[in-house]
């Protein structure tokens, strides 16, 4: 009996820790894509949407890339910029497009998925912009990228 | 009760195989599975796509799904366009009609209306160059083409393309363009007369989707909401011909029933075995004759299991498809068309101008309505560079949608295995194009994107998403006027059969190029009124 109502404990603790993490982790998702705090339903939205689509057992090499951003928060966008070249579909990708697709579903986000006008000196602009920063974030992801697969 | 015609499917080629013997007082049994959506579509506005971004709380049930189905994870092959309310198009297909494939991802569907409920609506008819291998004429199906127009309501223009449409005397005027391809077109009409010479023709698509009111239905109202919902009624699902069907008498919709066999009496009559899904028992139904057209591999899976052909190989055709997203220099910077429709803008006919003439179809899109994360997903790029770059890139982005025409080959066929231990049979689909193919068609398609080159497109990546993902498959009981077995004869009659008909793409002996939706349903009216005399 004793053992039971412990290992029932153990299963909650866990399930209490795992949330939290979740949580961080929308926050830092959120703050890396669009510099924004997530609400609260967004929050549980993406609780939720990580216990439906990520309950399976996670590859050791995901896991440990996840904790090392636990660990390191700056480490997310060069590490999703790496990844975006050598493991597309990794779970760190898929968290962060889960995240997009319930952010680009959300009204209040809306505007940061909508077209605005624009010329196009202010199109090379912008698209030099992101190709610049986008070479930097992935030059650096390269060098993390093994160090965090082999944190623990 | 004996019916005179059971049909067995109830989608684009069931119910114009029907409508005829519906018309001409015959007792008809459409025999259907009929899964709807129950979920989604009650929560989907009646408001503009921008509008909806802007208001709805509630968009991300329908835009994700409750259970987050509308998020891609990993490659996905086949279906991106079928969002959370067009799921239950494939729901149970796979569980309960198995199909295996190394090489070839087929979609099947058991929802009323069938894979015509997220159709994309595209009506081309083929002319006489593409039925030059059928053993039936343009001059066959031209008054059915008419026919099948009328009932669906199409619409078009009598533009560049209308030597490769053929004339349709009932068209509707074409759907208003958007901005993106209003500015491609332009440029086509600029250089009209160089690339015509080289083989390139651009004019508005044949759609079965309104732009005036029609039969109760549409016009289209512009929302840009076709991938989620049929509010206006526009694009023509055959829901909404079983529902003109219904009101007669004489005709008998039945559901839930997944039909499996059937079995010819000595007197000529036909029994169909299926199963009822709300009781789980086996039931036969009876007819006269019986009209086949549950989708081809449906339809492949009952033939061969009533003639116990185990183990024998069919042919298969499909048309291979590749899409290219492109950047439309000529909108960079404009805003996109706040009022939109969500299919085809535009459609190219390019002719290369070799012996044998492979024509191929291609269809210009427009992105909005499927969500930016879908594209970001594809991207090499951080995703908070993929984020900004979409937002930059989506006005001027149009999608080039590639079809090239396919002819049976013996690296093509399908096999029916028995199941074991109470399991269902699976069919094998085996696909594959020779490397000679493959490569004649990576020319044509370099070809075709050196005239977008001059309309000021960009082509930015070819997405080759694999075999089947065109939906377009035919050709596994094809219609000859040779007596070989497992073939069909001219009007649709199984051979080695006295009552059982085939309406659908099975019977096509190859697929040109152009979508083949629009030819399966006039076939289907043909056979449908050549068993009115018959039964009669």
């Amino acid at each position: 009996m004793d053992d039971s109502i412990e290992a029932c404990d153990t299963v909650k603790r866990n399930a209490n820790q795992n949330t939290v993490a979740l949580i961080n982790e929308c926050h830092k998702i959120t703050r890396y894509l669009l510099s924004q705090e997530p609400p609260q339903d967004l929050i549980q939205r993406y609780i939720e949407a990580n216990s439906i689509l990520f309950a399976g057992e996670t590859p050791p090499s995901d896991r440990a890339i996840l904790s090392f951003i636990h660990r390191n928060p700056w480490s997310l966008p060069y590490l999703d910029a790496a990844s975006a070249l050598f493991r597309p579909n990794s779970l760190l990708r898929n968290k962060i497009l889960v995240m997009i697709a319930i952010l680009e579903a959300t009204p209040q986000f809306a505007e940061a998925f909508t077209p605005e006008p624009f010329s196009v000196p202010q199109f090379l602009w912008r698209m030099a912009g992101y190709g610049i920063s986008s070479v930097l974030k992935f030059s650096i992801g390269v060098f993390i990228y093994p160090y965090a697969v082999n944190a623990r | 009760m004996i019916h005179d015609v059971l049909v067995v499917g109830s989608g684009a080629s069931a119910v114009n195989a029907a409508n005829p013997l519906v018309e001409a007082g015959l007792k008809v049994g459409m025999l259907d599975f009929g899964n709807e959506d129950q979920v989604y579509s009650p929560l989907i506005p009646n408001a503009s796509f921008t509008q909806i971004r802007k208001v709805d709380s509630q968009q991300h049930r329908y835009f994700l799904g409750d259970r987050f189905e509308g998020i891609p994870l990993g490659s996905v092959r086949v279906g991106s366009q079928l969002t959370p309310p067009r799921q239950y198009i494939t729901k149970d297909a796979q569980e309960l009609m198995p199909i295996e494939s190394q090489t070839f991802s087929p979609m099947e569907s058991l929802a009323v209306g069938g894979l015509a409920s997220g159709w994309g609506a595209g009506a081309a008819a083929f002319d006489a160059v593409d039925l030059k291998d059928f053993p039936i004429t343009l001059e066959d199906l031209t008054p059915h083409y008419e026919k099948v127009a009328e009932r669906i309501g199409v619409s078009g223009e009598r533009d560049d393309l209308l030597p490769f449409y053929g004339e349709c005397k009932v068209m509707l005027p074409p759907l208003r363009n958007d901005r993106n391809a209003m500015a491609i077109l332009d440029h086509y009409r600029r250089h009209r007369a160089k690339l015509n010479a080289a083989g390139f023709y651009m004019g508005q698509p044949r759609l079965a989707a309104l732009s005036q009111p029609y039969r109760g239905r549409g016009p289209d109202s512009y929302l840009d909401m076709s991938f989620w919902g049929d509010a206006d009624k526009s694009i023509w699902r055959p829901r909404y011909t079983i529902k003109e069907l219904q009101s007669y008498q004489n005709f008998t919709y039945c559901r839930p029933f997944l039909a499996f066999a059937f079995k010819e009496s000595s007197d000529g009559s036909v029994e169909v075995f299926s199963k009822n899904m709300e009781t789980g028992r086996e039931e036969s139904h009876q007819a006269r004759k019986l009209v086949l057209a549950a989708g081809i591999l449906g339809t492949t899976r009952i033939a061969l299991r009533s003639l116990n052909k185990y183990g024998v190989k069919v042919p298969f055709v499909c048309n291979p498809y590749i899409y290219i997203p492109m950047l439309n220099l000529s909108v960079l910077g404009q805003l996109p068309s706040e009022q939109k429709h969500s299919l085809g803008q535009l459609c190219v006919i390019y002719d290369p101008k070799e012996p044998g003439r492979a024509l191929i179809h291609a269809h210009v899109h427009s992105y909005r309505s499927l969500l930016n994360f879908k594209v970001i997903k594809e991207m090499p790029l951080p995703y908070r560079e993929g984020i900004r770059v979409m937002k930059v890139l989506v006005p001027s982005l149009a999608i080039l949608a590639i079809d090239h025409e396919d002819r049976p080959s013996p690296d093509k066929y399908c096999i029916l295995h028995q199941g074991k231990s109470g399991r269902p049979d699976r069919l094998e689909v085996v696909y594959s194009l020779s490397d000679t193919v493959k490569r004649e068609q990576q020319r044509h398609e370099k070809a075709l994107v050196r005239h977008f080159l001059r309309l000021r497109c960009i082509p930015l990546k070819t997405v080759r998403p694999g075999y089947g993902s065109s939906l377009h498959y035919a050709g596994t009981f094809p219609m000859s006027r040779e007596k070989r077995e497992l073939t069909v004869d001219t009007d649709g009659l199984l051979r080695g059969t006295r009552s059982v008909y085939l309406a659908d793409s099975s019977v096509f002996p190859y697929l040109p190029a152009k979508g083949m939706t629009f030819t399966m349903m006039a076939n289907a009216n043909r056979i449908g009124e050549h068993l009115v005399k018959e039964v009669k």
